[in-house]
């Protein structure tokens, strides 16, 4: 086992790109054209100009997702979409959305001197929910736009999408306070500023072509919305 | 040839064997010699001159072996014929072999309890200079060079049946989730790492995170021990802080600066999503 560990070392040790590729030895650099067409999406290498960013980058990214009404997003990531903000912000709300669901319930079941069992489910349920949503909305939005030739570039669309679920970040915060009405208050408005966001970034971008645009647009404000929703009512409903 | 007792130059470990041939040739030539050339001595440590050619050359980190045994191997009785490899040191418990010609001590031979403690060992001195970083060591890139998955590997068990273990209900399920979140977690902020142009080994980056689980293990011990809600937060923050302490110093020196943020954050979420799991569970 040692002999093997050391021997995987050297291996691995050539060149930190190379781990992922199938076949071994050293690539000379990281310009050249890598193995063939459909293995590259397999190597490190392909996906590194979408993670190009600094931390300034990012932190303007989130503070512009904030901000749904400027409708700038798009043009400013048009050129350096990047995929370390969708990622991490999903997987953020996972941690967030388990947290805060199961702190909700434990208080519940406190308040009325009721036993209390931690759900391991709501881990799973939410990194579902999240991360399905993100892969696969921007996907069938992807090919609807293709469809009316409005193009837009895939990663774009991941980054939009991945962006505008950091609002839901500081409302899962704020929904713990035990009021219901404040609850809904608090996933509406995340609801609301989220889909605007994704919204209007898109009209600015598909208005130019085809006529269905506003079906499109509302379309995806009405699917944000549903996401807000159900998050709410999953997480938040608690039956004691 | 000299071959008292005082003799203590270390020599190389192949060249042991050459001068044990010499001198079996020497003393073979001259059978009667005078007695007090060489009273009779112990046999000299088994070589490994394995037969086992097959095996590809595994350099084992083994240091070479030290000079007394080399001395020792000086002080031959004349008459064991160099011919037929000595039998494997199935009861010998010290614990370096002498080298024959060929490779290096072969692990394959050695006894189970040399390859465990060895193991073992690796695993302490790594946990003590990632966990304990002291800034006075003489060597701060030590556990970075000689990482192993074994200590990782443990940590992320012990961590996985300790929470499973607190767990009223559904064990079974909060161990596989506890296990595949720092699995997948360790080989997700490795990736992480990389694409944000950081340099990095993978296993190496793999082996660094494992490790800095270890006070987090310490934390769901004594959350497993204690079940007072109070406690186990005071615990587990402590516990979390050290962790993210000792994995600082690694994860932000593999990227460029701008983007050190960008890689130590994941990390944090990772051990606080773990502390929060062992506060959780009860």
């Amino acid at each position: 086992m040692v002999g093997v560990m050391l021997v995987a070392n050297d291996y691995f040790a050539i060149e930190a790109d190379t781990f992922s590729k199938p076949a071994g030895g050293s690539q000379p650099g990281s310009g050249e054209p890598q193995g063939s067409g459909w293995f590259r999406t397999f190597t490190i290498a392909a996906y590194k100009p979408y993670f190009d960013v600094d931390t300034s980058d990012i932190i303007d990214r989130l503070k512009e997702s904030l901000f749904p009404f400027r409708g700038t997003f798009t043009e400013k990531t048009a050129t350096n979409p990047d995929l370390y903000g969708p990622f991490w912000i999903c997987t953020t709300l996972i941690f967030v959305a388990a947290s805060i669901g199961t702190f909700v319930t434990y208080i519940a079941h406190k308040l009325k001197k009721k036993e209390w069992d931690y759900d391991i489910n709501l881990v799973t349920w939410s990194a579902g929910v999240f991360y399905g949503y993100v892969t696969v909305v921007p996907l069938i939005l992807y090919v609807i736009l293709k469809y009316f030739s409005a193009p837009s570039g895939l990663v774009q669309l991941f980054c939009l999408y991945g962006y505008s679920l950091f609002v839901f970040i500081p409302a899962l915060c704020l929904s713990v306070v035990p009021l219901e009405i404040f609850r809904w208050v608090i996933a509406g408005v995340a609801g609301f500023m989220s889909a605007t966001f994704v919204a209007l970034n898109l009209k600015a971008h598909i208005n130019s072509a085809g006529e269905r645009w506003f079906l499109i647009v509302t379309g995806i404000f009405l699917l944000q919305l549903a996401l807000a929703v159900v998050l709410k009512l999953y997480l938040f409903t608690v039956t004691v | 040839m000299s071959n008292s007792h005082s003799d203590t130059i270390p020599l190389h470990p192949s060249s042991q064997s050459d001068i044990d041939e010499i001198e079996n040739l020497i003393n073979a030539s001259v059978q009667s010699g005078p007695a007090t050339v060489l009273p009779a001595r112990p046999p000299s440590p088994p070589r490994a001159s394995i037969p086992v050619s097959s095996s590809p050359f595994i350099q084992s980190k083994i240091p070479p072996p030290p000079p007394q045994s080399s001395s020792s191997s000086n002080h031959k009785v004349p008459s064991v014929p160099a011919a037929p490899p000595p039998p494997p040191p199935v009861g010998n418990s010290s614990s370096i072999v002498a080298t024959g010609f060929g490779p290096p001590p072969n692990t394959l031979t050695e006894p189970v309890w040399d390859t465990v403690k060895r193991d073992l060992s690796r695993i302490v001195s790594n946990l003590k200079l990632v966990v304990f970083p002291n800034p006075y060591r003489e060597d701060p890139g030590k556990a970075l060079r000689d990482w192993d998955l074994w200590g990782p590997f443990f940590f992320i068990v012990f961590l996985g049946l300790t929470l499973s273990w607190s767990a009223s209900v559904k064990k079974s399920e909060v161990f596989a989730v506890a296990f595949a979140l720092l699995a997948a977690g360790a080989i997700i902020l490795t990736l992480n790492v990389l694409l944000l142009g950081g340099h990095i080994i993978f296993f190496q980056s793999l082996s660094l995170l494992g490790y800095c689980l270890f006070p987090l293990d310490i934390g769901a011990l004594i959350c497993l021990l204690k079940d007072n809600v109070i406690i186990k937060m005071i615990v587990v923050s402590v516990t979390l802080a050290w962790s993210s302490w000792a994995a600082y110093p690694f994860m932000s020196s593999a990227v460029n600066p701008r983007r050190k943020a960008l890689a130590l954050y994941p990390v944090f979420l990772m051990y606080v999503s773990v502390g929060f799991l062992i506060i959780a569970i009860n």
